[in-house]
């Protein structure tokens, strides 16, 4: 789970890196729900979520995300 | 940041969460922005944006409301101003995706426009956003074109295509050395016979694309990366002294891509990659997960690096150089006070620090010169300190001669700079200004704000990296001239003197002039002058009756095209020495009436009959040719109200302005039919070719 800061800092660089504001970012947002999450902008976010807190992750998890919540999840997974 | 400072927030309608928390006052705009309420959103985006100035959502809401109501040129100020302060990868990528949208109808640019066209080996979209990002931020508009997956051929090699569809001013090809060159990257079993024959295959096919797009896209400047050296060999420790190893079969490859552009396709710029990957370190060009994911070349921290490498050439191609250095003496050139510490004290030279720093800072400095930078001093002390470190200090590297324009006196600097650079006939926005004192460093950055003033660091160690990283010295080809010049200035500083002693005895200009022993040598364009011709159309900014650029390339076309165009040229020489090219025509020749689209000349050489006899040259040749009627035209800008009044006074006559374009004037003259009725300004020597 994210602390309550870090779930704002991670909508925060969704909605930057796709394009729509913070506040329409929700658990079931995904690429199909989302027409800016393309498979390019992907790869965007899943540098900007390694600049902003600082971890790596693996091919597998950057494929793995497939909603928010997958992303919410891996990031969590990496803070501890 | 203009949006931060020009605008106080009233903030009494906010809610109390709002006023103490900037978050939550973003979320609130936001929230009035999708309410459709942009007039209550804006006050509170600006104020989050005052406490957050990184906040791209802050910025974002902020471009909404300023493109909505058609406030353009403020959004792109907006949009440059947070891509400075937060150069991040993400950033970057947004504003570049803004820059996209206002792709149709753009904001005004300083620079005007430069379209960009990439392709090459894999996913080149995240290239295209840091390059158009790049260029935004040195005032242009870059529109970009990005080849479809490994479609380099595809778009290059037919007449017509997406790639050429796009009318790229720029074509950039960036293909890796193992897409090319398969076994000659890896394979250590290969024989000398398949190695070469590979090279030879892929050298070829890079003549092709370069071929192909000189025939489809003639106008656009094409940049081919060369091949760059991984950073592991397939022969291990071995390949630095294998004869056919891997980085000298790959340094064959660029040797042979060398040879190729200098015989066939001159003007084509070259990308060194090798040496941007090496400055940013090999391993970390390609971030390999985005290769086997998505094909991408170069990682995130890459980008930038190879974007900068770029906006040198985009410079030198727009004529955003700058020719000339303005340096400070104590604790710039050498180390120390030289009116307090002496000559035998100060720090220049030897094998200690800091005095082994400045000595290669100057080397670096006399190098500049050498392609063509001109030296200039400003510095408060007493000339009689200054003068015998320069002509005697053993250590020195930079001496006396090496500067064409000196300031040594205890006035401001910002009044000694624009002395120097009237004195140098250049313009403010040709000047660098490299001075350790952060309060010289300040005045002159308010004062002087076209000059630009690097941030010195405070070590010397680090003097000659931060020259050598400046980016505004380039040039696409160097010319004779430029290699010249810094000698030239010199002379021009004698024929100065020799015209106030002229005149001081109430001599008359006339006979100053014929004691110089002008020589004028008038001609046509030869393939030997063109890139000379393009570089002076494109950097004349003082007299240039209408500040037309035009590329290399279309100057070359010009000049083939011997019906439509005629392009001519003066070199100028007298007993000081060669100016050089330096004055150039282009005339558009119709039946009864020559147009002269272009008339310029270097301000080096203004006021000596050169101007006169370079449109005598015109007029005799549009007699030979039987047109009735010269037209000259002039477009004033900022910069050439030294052109102004100059077909009036060669008694012309004005016919108006030019249909669709009231900014520019035409006046004409009828063609007298007897050309030896055209006589040229008396103290000159005349040579036609």
């Amino acid at each position: 789970m994210l602390t309550i800061d870090n779930e704002t800092k991670l909508k925060d660089i969704v909605a930057e890196t796709l394009g729509v504001d913070a506040d329409e970012i929700e658990d079931t947002t995904t690429p199909a729900t989302l027409p800016s999450w393309t498979s390019f902008n992907h790869l965007t976010l899943m540098s900007a979520v390694e600049e902003a807190f600082g971890l790596t992750l693996s091919m597998e998890e950057m494929t793995g995300v497939k909603s928010y919540a997958d992303l919410a999840a891996t990031v969590g997974r990496h803070l501890g | 940041m203009t949006t931060q400072t020009t605008i106080t927030p009233d903030i009494s309608n906010f809610t109390e969460e709002a006023r103490v928390d900037p978050s939550a006052l973003l979320k609130q705009a936001q929230g009035l922005l999708r309410a459709g309420d942009a007039a209550a959103a804006e006050p509170m985006f600006r104020a989050a944006l005052a406490q957050l100035p990184d906040s791209w959502a802050a910025v974002n809401g902020l471009l909404k409301i300023l493109d909505a109501r058609g406030a353009r040129a403020e959004a792109a100020d907006l949009l440059n101003a947070f891509v400075a302060l937060s150069p991040t990868h993400s950033s970057i990528m947004s504003a570049a995706r803004q820059w996209e949208a206002w792709d149709a109808d753009p904001p005004p640019a300083r620079r005007g426009t430069l379209r960009i066209a990439l392709t090459g080996t894999g996913t080149l979209n995240s290239l295209a956003s840091h390059l158009r990002v790049a260029c935004a931020g040195a005032g242009l508009h870059a529109p970009a074109y990005v080849s479809d997956f490994n479609q380099w051929a595809q778009d290059l090699l037919p007449p017509q295509s997406p790639l050429y569809d796009f009318q790229p001013d720029l074509i950039a090809i960036s293909i890796g050395t193992a897409e090319l060159f398969p076994r000659t990257v890896s394979d250590s079993e290969a024989t000398a016979e398949e190695i070469a024959a590979e090279r030879t295959a892929g050298v070829n096919q890079i003549a092709e694309l370069l071929a192909a797009s000189a025939r489809s896209a003639p106008s656009a400047t094409v940049v081919l990366h060369t091949f760059s050296v991984p950073d592991y060999s397939p022969f291990g420790i071995l390949d630095a002294k294998t004869i056919g190893g891997q980085r000298d079969r790959i340094q064959a490859i660029n040797a042979r891509i060398v040879e190729l552009v200098n015989e066939r396709f001159p003007r084509t710029a070259l990308l060194d990659q090798e040496r941007v990957e090496a400055r940013h370190g090999k391993d970390r060009v390609r971030d390999d997960r985005m290769w086997y994911m998505a094909s991408m070349p170069f990682s995130d921290t890459f980008l930038p690096v190879i974007a900068s490498e770029y906006l040198r050439i985009v410079k030198a191609l727009k004529g955003l150089g700058r020719k000339c250095v303005v340096l400070d003496l104590d604790n710039t050139l050498w180390g120390g006070v030289i009116g307090e510490d002496g000559i035998n004290n100060i720090k220049i030279g030897g094998q200690a620090a800091p005095g082994n720093a400045f000595r290669d800072f100057q080397r670096a400095l006399l190098a500049l010169r050498g392609r063509g930078i001109i030296l200039a001093v400003c510095s408060k002390n007493n000339p009689d300190d200054v003068w015998p470190v320069f002509e005697n200090h053993p250590d020195m590297v930079l001496r006396r001669e090496h500067f064409a324009a000196v300031r040594i006196n205890w006035s401001d600097k910002a009044t000694n700079i624009a002395e120097i650079a009237r004195e140098l006939n250049i313009g403010l926005d040709s000047l660098v200004f490299l001075d350790d004192n952060p309060a010289e460093r300040g005045l002159v950055r308010q004062q002087l704000p076209d000059v630009l003033t690097v941030e010195l660091p405070k070590d010397p160690a680090f003097y000659t990296r931060t020259l050598l990283g400046l980016d505004v010295f380039d040039v696409l080809s160097l010319t004779e001239e430029d290699r010249k010049r810094a000698q030239q200035y010199q002379e021009q500083a004698e024929r100065r003197q020799l015209e106030e002693t002229a005149t001081a005895k109430g001599g008359d200009v006339t006979a100053y002039l014929r004691s110089l022993e002008i020589v004028a040598a008038l001609s046509p364009a030869t393939p030997f002058t063109v890139p000379r011709i393009a570089q002076l159309i494109n950097k004349t900014n003082q007299f240039n009756m209408t500040t037309r650029r035009y590329t290399e390339q279309q100057v070359a076309a010009m000049s083939e095209d011997t019906a439509g165009w005629g392009v001519y040229s003066c070199t100028v020489l007298d007993r000081f020495g060669d100016s050089g090219l330096t004055g150039v025509a282009l005339v558009r020749k119709g039946v009864d009436v020559w147009e002269i689209d272009s008339f310029l000349l270097s301000c080096r050489v203004l006021g000596r009959g050169v101007e006169d006899a370079l449109l005598t040259y015109l007029l005799s040749e549009a007699t030979s040719a039987g047109a009735s009627t010269m037209r000259g035209l002039f477009a004033p800008t900022a910069k050439n109200a030294p052109a102004a009044g100059f077909y009036d006074k060669q008694g012309w006559t004005p016919s108006g302005v030019i249909a669709g374009d009231e900014n520019v004037s035409a006046w004409e003259i009828a063609v007298n039919s007897d050309a030896n009725a055209y006589a040229y300004p008396e103290w000159l020597t005349i040579s036609r070719a």
